[in-house]
């Protein structure tokens, strides 16, 4: 049974890929090259409700499982990154925390903003000297009369220029550091002493914006603390998996938009005055292109299907995002070899998706960090199938 | 690993490394990337330093050195930063050509002012298993008429002349006796049109124009011969070519390899040097490996060239291999780095673009290998 592939789900992805097709392709150069979404296509996403997708109905959200949420991505991601990546937030690590561990009063405070997509969030974890130890953040939050104190640096973080809230981890408890020391927090724009440090300048990703943000003495409510006290940690990383999965999509979606390009410009372009397409050589680096995107895509569904039955999946979520994001480096690095030098050409799409491809296996957890949880796992005895 | 170096040329590769701590500034790079600018005032100190043209015959005003001196000057250049190595040591290419078989008058005029820094060179030519050159020529009166052109030619739109390989318009066919020329065509000449600059994946300080040549009258002594001194200049600038590339790759590895090992020496994460974790160790000890396989190929073609004992499906495959090692080693530096690796400020963020683009230069890996095993099979009965 072909998982991604009931008609519901068909549904939404020709609703998504007419979107996608009509309304958003026509931009993605503009995106890449003014590094800037127009305001035009994020007010009609916000109208579709693409920033809500996962949020529950009763906030104003769409209410939409993994199954359907991965299809989004993966459609989304076959055009510009930065249109995948600007709804990724509100509908995963932005809002995941509190919809999974946020109290009522939060629910109700923030959620219908940002499943209208009128606040964008961010989702502040990482620090220049921990990243993929995310334990040893040194990010204080120090609780002084009715707020905690702020402190700190987080850097490489999505969306801090222009988010209106922020999830802010930090250190509650210093004596206990990552064992029961460390908070979640809902952090408005506006609070006092919270400045964008530098915007980061990186080889793709155009159009998402990544700063520094810098805390100093910033008071937070204590009502903005999301669950209890020292479960911050537990907090980020049961919200973690929803990005992970995000990326497995993005790698999926990329892939499939290299290798519809590769193989319409293999049987349109020559060599010695033959079509790249009668060439052996050339056939067979789509059919290796082809075939290990069908088993990213094949592991990326049948794990939503299992996330959807509320079944523990961590195992295979981390199988996808390692196997996923590798596997768009070589489908690209394949894709190059069929085009030549006019792959290299910021006019073509495939330059721009071997860029933003990169990040993939970096961020939401290395490649490296991905392989110990993997290997972990299978050592305790847990099995994907 | 050591490799057996003489006097001379360890002396070469250390004035070179020296150069380019001293003059390739990581802040001036940066700034020379966003430009896109050519490094016109570092170019003009490597050529006072004669870094550049070092293997053209001494009457051309060159060193007269070997190619393993060359490869160990633009592996130094290329090591210390990619974008700018590659840069100073392609500015010339082709240009050797001139340098051994043109005239007196093509030497004053082109080959002096590039050795100082005062021009730069580009080069149209055929790749690797492209049966027919972009550019086609018809004899007349006085010379040669050139018609056609390239739509990616690297260096176009600063050069001060083009190196030319054209064929026979009316027998394009080299096996039914048609003629492969190499000539030397000024930048002003007209009938020559330079299109507008193209942006690209990497090599930010080089730029690719397209070059339209239509009906260009060219003097015959505008030509390149060996008279008979080498069978095919064709040939000797492809092989040129391959063994300045495969350089470039080389240093490339090496500079990636160095700021990867910088990197996780210096980078804590879980209260250690990422360098003490086996997964992180044991991929340093893989790109080492690579790095000395690597290193030793292009060596050994680079002394073999010197004894014009070389066959270029040999030279293909130490490119081949070189460009794969630099691949593999860059991408492994990125992903070390992590995070940051993926910044423009930190300098393996370039190094990985530009492997991409360049391994592009000569045309795609699947024509070198078709080439390769063209001479390997031979004709089947």
């Amino acid at each position: 049974m072909d998982l991604s592939q009931s008609e519901q789900l068909e549904k939404l992805r020709m609703e998504i890929r007419q979107f996608a097709r009509e309304e958003l392709a026509p931009f993605e150069q503009m995106v890449e090259e003014n590094n800037q979404i127009p305001e035009s296509i994020l007010e009609k996403m916000r109208q579709r409700g693409y920033f809500g997708l996962t949020i529950p109905k009763a906030y104003g959200g769409k209410g939409m499982g993994k199954m359907e949420f991965c299809t989004v991505e993966e459609e989304l991601a076959k055009t510009h990154f930065a249109f995948m990546d600007i709804i990724s937030l509100n509908n995963g690590l932005g809002s995941r925390s509190i919809v999974l561990d946020g109290n009522e009063a939060q629910k109700q405070k923030y959620l219908p903003k940002l499943a209208s997509g009128e606040w964008i969030s961010a989702f502040t974890l990482t620090e220049p000297n921990a990243g993929s130890d995310a334990g040893s953040i040194t990010t204080t939050a120090l609780k002084k009369g009715d707020v905690y104190l702020l402190n700190g640096m987080k850097h490489f973080i999505t969306n801090a220029p222009i988010a209106d809230v922020f999830i802010v981890i930090a250190v509650t408890d210093p004596s206990l550091g990552a064992k029961g020391g460390i908070s979640a927090f809902i952090v408005e724009k506006d609070s006092p002493g919270l400045s964008i440090g530098n915007v980061h300048q990186s080889m793709g990703m155009h159009g998402s914006h990544k700063s520094e943000v810098i805390f100093k003495d910033t008071p937070v409510p204590v009502e903005n603390l999301i669950g209890m006290e020292g479960k911050g940690l537990a907090v980020a990383l049961r919200t973690v998996d929803e990005g992970r999965m995000g990326v497995a999509a993005t790698s999926v979606g990329m892939a499939t938009r290299v290798l519809d390009m590769a193989i319409e410009f293999a049987g349109s372009s020559t060599f010695n005055d033959k079509t790249l397409n009668r060439y052996q050589a050339f056939e067979w680096l789509l059919a290796d292109m082809a075939t290990e995107l069908y088993a990213a895509r094949t592991m990326l569904y049948q794990t939503a299907a299992k996330m959807d039955r509320k079944e523990d999946a961590q195992l295979e979520v981390a199988m996808c995002k390692l196997f996923g994001s590798e596997m768009v480096g070589r489908v690209v690095e394949k894709a190059m070899e069929i085009f030549g030098k006019e792959g290299c050409l910021f006019a073509n799409v495939v330059e721009r998706i071997l860029r933003d491809a990169r990040i993939l296996r970096i961020f939401e957890g290395t490649a490296e960090i991905h392989r110990i949880i993997i290997g972990r796992k299978l050592l305790k005895g847990q099995r994907p199938f | 690993m050591k490799f057996h170096l003489t006097e001379e040329q360890n002396y070469i590769q250390k004035a070179t490394w020296d150069f380019a701590k001293g003059a390739f500034d990581a802040e001036q790079i940066l700034e020379l990337m966003e430009k896109r600018c050519f490094p016109e005032k570092i170019f003009k100190n490597a050529c006072k330093l004669d870094l550049i043209g070092m293997t053209y015959p001494e009457s051309a005003g060159g060193q007269e050195c070997g190619m393993m001196e060359h490869v160990l000057v633009i592996e130094a250049l290329c090591r210390k930063d990619s974008s700018l190595g590659i840069a100073l040591a392609g500015a010339d290419m082709g240009t050797e050509l001139i340098a051994r078989y043109g005239n007196q008058k093509a030497i004053k005029k082109y080959v002096a002012p590039l050795l100082k820094g005062n021009m730069v060179a580009s080069l149209i030519c055929p790749e690797i298993g492209e049966e027919q050159s972009p550019v086609q020529y018809r004899e007349c009166d006085d010379g040669i008429v050139l018609n056609g052109g390239a739509s990616l030619v690297l260096n176009a739109g600063i050069a001060g002349y083009f190196i030319i390989v054209a064929d026979d318009a009316d027998v394009p066919d080299q096996s039914a006796g048609g003629e492969r020329i190499v000539a030397v065509v000024p930048r002003d000449i007209p009938g020559l049109e330079v299109g507008e600059s193209i942006n690209k994946l990497g090599l930010d300080m080089l730029s690719w124009h397209g070059v339209k040549l239509e009906n260009v009258k060219l003097p015959g002594d505008h030509l390149l011969s060996s008279e008979g001194e080498i069978p095919d200049l064709f040939m000797r600038l492809q092989q040129n070519n391959l063994l300045k590339i495969s350089a470039m790759f080389l240093g490339i590895a090496q500079g990636a390899f160095d700021l990867a090992l910088g990197y996780a020496k210096q980078r804590e994460q879980f209260r250690r040097k990422i360098a003490r974790f086996q997964g992180i160790s044991q991929k340093i000890a893989s790109m080492y490996v690579k790095l000395q396989e690597g290193r030793a190929g292009v060596y050994n073609a680079a002394l073999l060239y010197d004894e014009d004992a070389i066959d270029l499906h040999d030279l293909i495959a130490v490119k081949l291999s070189i460009e794969a090692v630099a691949e593999m080693i860059t991408d492994e530096a990125l992903q070390i780095h992590g995070g940051v690796g993926y910044m423009v400020e930190f300098p393996i963020e370039h190094f990985f673009r530009d492997v991409k683009c360049l391994r592009t230069f000569t045309g795609r890996k699947i024509c070198h290998l078709d080439l390769i095993s063209r001479k390997l099979i031979g004709k089947l009965k």
